[in-house]
């Protein structure tokens, strides 16, 4: 008889603080990871942690109350993403792209845009994949070449993609794409298309050293859509992108990657604290002692970063908004690359050192008690996604036009003081 | 395993955590462990090592002043959590 999800009945509740239910949370994460060892295994997408996740409400997360989400911000994404990060990186990965998503729909899509799709989303039936990726453009977020075609009131979409994160299982996408065909690359749209509105061709498969299960293979999509799905930004694309998308990708990806991280070394503290596993595992000289003590020192500090950096851009958009010239600052823009970049790395260092205190006969097994070389294995992508290289070049430079060196949210109380 | 049982074992692994004892018989169950010797750094050694001899694991609430107040709230404890293992110990 299958054991009875640990997750049966969660439902999260608008109003109540995601703090505060951090329980049904935990349950949620316990789903994710009953499954992850075969997700992984299969390289199959985490259907039985995602249908638990559309259940709970959580995909509503970032959706307002008005249009029935829960109403949360991007410090509600860093405990859900880390939540769900700890259970299975790949289930966590799909989830917090798809509040990437939800948050860039909720900020900038058209009103009818918000009230058809915003509602679907809350209750579970509609996770959104992002399509950013395109070839011959040299990864960079804020150009795209397939333009889209037709004028009044549809449009044509026709958009090859080498990498979408969960795109072959998602129910939409939100899609770069070039204005049109005059249009030069950096003027770029973003487009919601429903996956029923389009043909959708999966192309290449996803056979990966990690994060298997988001599936994250090539896809060709093609489709004719009405005008209003169209999402365009005063202010353009990059400013959408540097002002929402970024800042809350970043901080989707570090919450589940930090979540991975946390999930390891729980594993790991549990395995040395059971009696019956204890003897292989602990040998508690100060060696292993000094070695838990760095794992913890990285999940802490991406933990103060993390948090610290989601409470700040709250505190920006709650104070100043969206249009705030402090979130077009060198200062928030470096940051913002370092938190992607320094959660990439210490969440990586932090498994990297547990598969060494646990040895070939631990962490470094396949198939054993703890799941450390998946963890690894996920989270070699970590660096990868969106490549550190790129943001080190961008924060290096960005850097000399930064001479004040400070935190960005000091130019919120600047920019505040009477004159 | 009945507290007589549990004394002397437990005394012998808490009498090298305290810098003023040497002879585990001679450990006062009613004198403050902190007033013998006995640190916070100390105290999660010992745990460490209760853990080791009795095959049990200490939850994660377990470093309160109230456990380790003296040996005697000490064993309680650690009496409880043997107690707590005995029915899966049986079975096995």
């Amino acid at each position: 008889m299958p054991s009875a999800s640990p997750a049966e009945g969660v439902a999260f509740r608008p109003g109540v603080p995601l703090a505060r239910q951090r329980r049904d949370l935990a349950a949620v994460a316990a789903e994710a990871r009953r499954c992850a060892g075969e997700v992984d295994a299969r390289g199959e997408f985490p259907a039985t942690a995602m249908e638990t996740i559309r259940r709970s409400g959580l995909l509503g997360l970032l959706v307002p109350e008005e249009h029935g989400g829960l109403g949360g911000d991007c410090q509600d994404l860093v405990l859900a993403g880390r939540a769900i990060g700890s259970g299975c990186l790949s289930a966590g990965l799909i989830f917090t792209m798809h509040c990437q998503q939800v948050a860039v729909l909720a900020g900038y899509g058209s009103p009818r845009l918000r009230s058809e799709v915003l509602p679907e989303i809350a209750e579970g039936s509609v996770y959104v994949a992002s399509v950013t990726s395109e070839f011959g453009k040299g990864g960079e977020l804020t150009a795209a070449l397939a333009p889209l075609r037709g004028s009044g009131p549809t449009v044509l979409l026709e958009r090859d993609a080498p990498v979408v994160t969960g795109g072959e299982y998602a129910d939409g996408y939100l899609v770069t794409m070039r204005r049109d065909e005059e249009a030069q690359p950096n003027d770029v749209v973003l487009v919601y298309a429903h996956r029923d509105q389009l043909d959708v061709t999966v192309r290449g498969a996803w056979e990966t050293m990690g994060v298997r299960g988001t599936r994250s293979g090539g896809m060709r999509l093609a489709g004719e859509l009405p005008d209003w799905q169209v999402i365009d930004a005063a202010g353009g694309f990059s400013a959408l992108a540097g002002t929402t998308m970024i800042p809350v990708g970043h901080v989707a990806w570090a919450s589940a990657w930090l979540g991975a991280a946390e999930g390891a070394l729980r594993e790991v503290v549990a395995a040395m604290k059971d009696p019956s596993r204890r003897k292989r595992l602990r040998r508690m000289d100060e060696l292993v002692a000094e070695r838990v003590a760095r794992v913890r020192i990285s999940i802490d500090l991406v933990d103060s970063f993390l948090r610290g950096y989601a409470r700040d851009y709250e505190e920006v958009l709650g104070r100043a908004g969206r249009e705030s010239p402090v979130l077009r600052s060198a200062a928030f823009n470096i940051r913002t690359n370092n938190l992607k970049v320094a959660a990439s790395e210490l969440a990586f260092e932090a498994v990297d050192e547990l598969v060494k205190l646990t040895g070939l006969g631990g962490g470094y097994r396949q198939g054993g008690d703890l799941p450390l070389e998946r963890s690894f294995r996920d989270l070699r992508s970590a660096a990868l996604m969106y490549a550190n290289d790129r943001l080190l070049t961008a924060s290096g430079k960005l850097a000399l036009f930064d001479g004040a060196v400070e935190p960005f949210v000091a130019a919120l109380d600047a920019e505040e003081a009477p004159a | 395993m009945p507290m007589d049982d549990l004394r002397t074992p437990f005394l012998q692994t808490l009498a090298p955590h305290l810098a003023s004892v040497d002879d585990p018989a001679a450990i006062p169950l009613d004198a403050p462990l902190r007033g013998l010797g006995l640190n916070s750094l100390r105290a999660v050694d010992l745990l460490i090592d209760l853990e080791d001899r009795f095959a049990i694991a200490f939850p994660d609430d377990s470093l309160t002043d109230e456990n380790f107040a003296d040996a005697r709230s000490l064993m309680a404890l650690l009496e409880r959590l043997l107690a707590a293992d005995a029915p899966e110990a049986a079975s096995a």
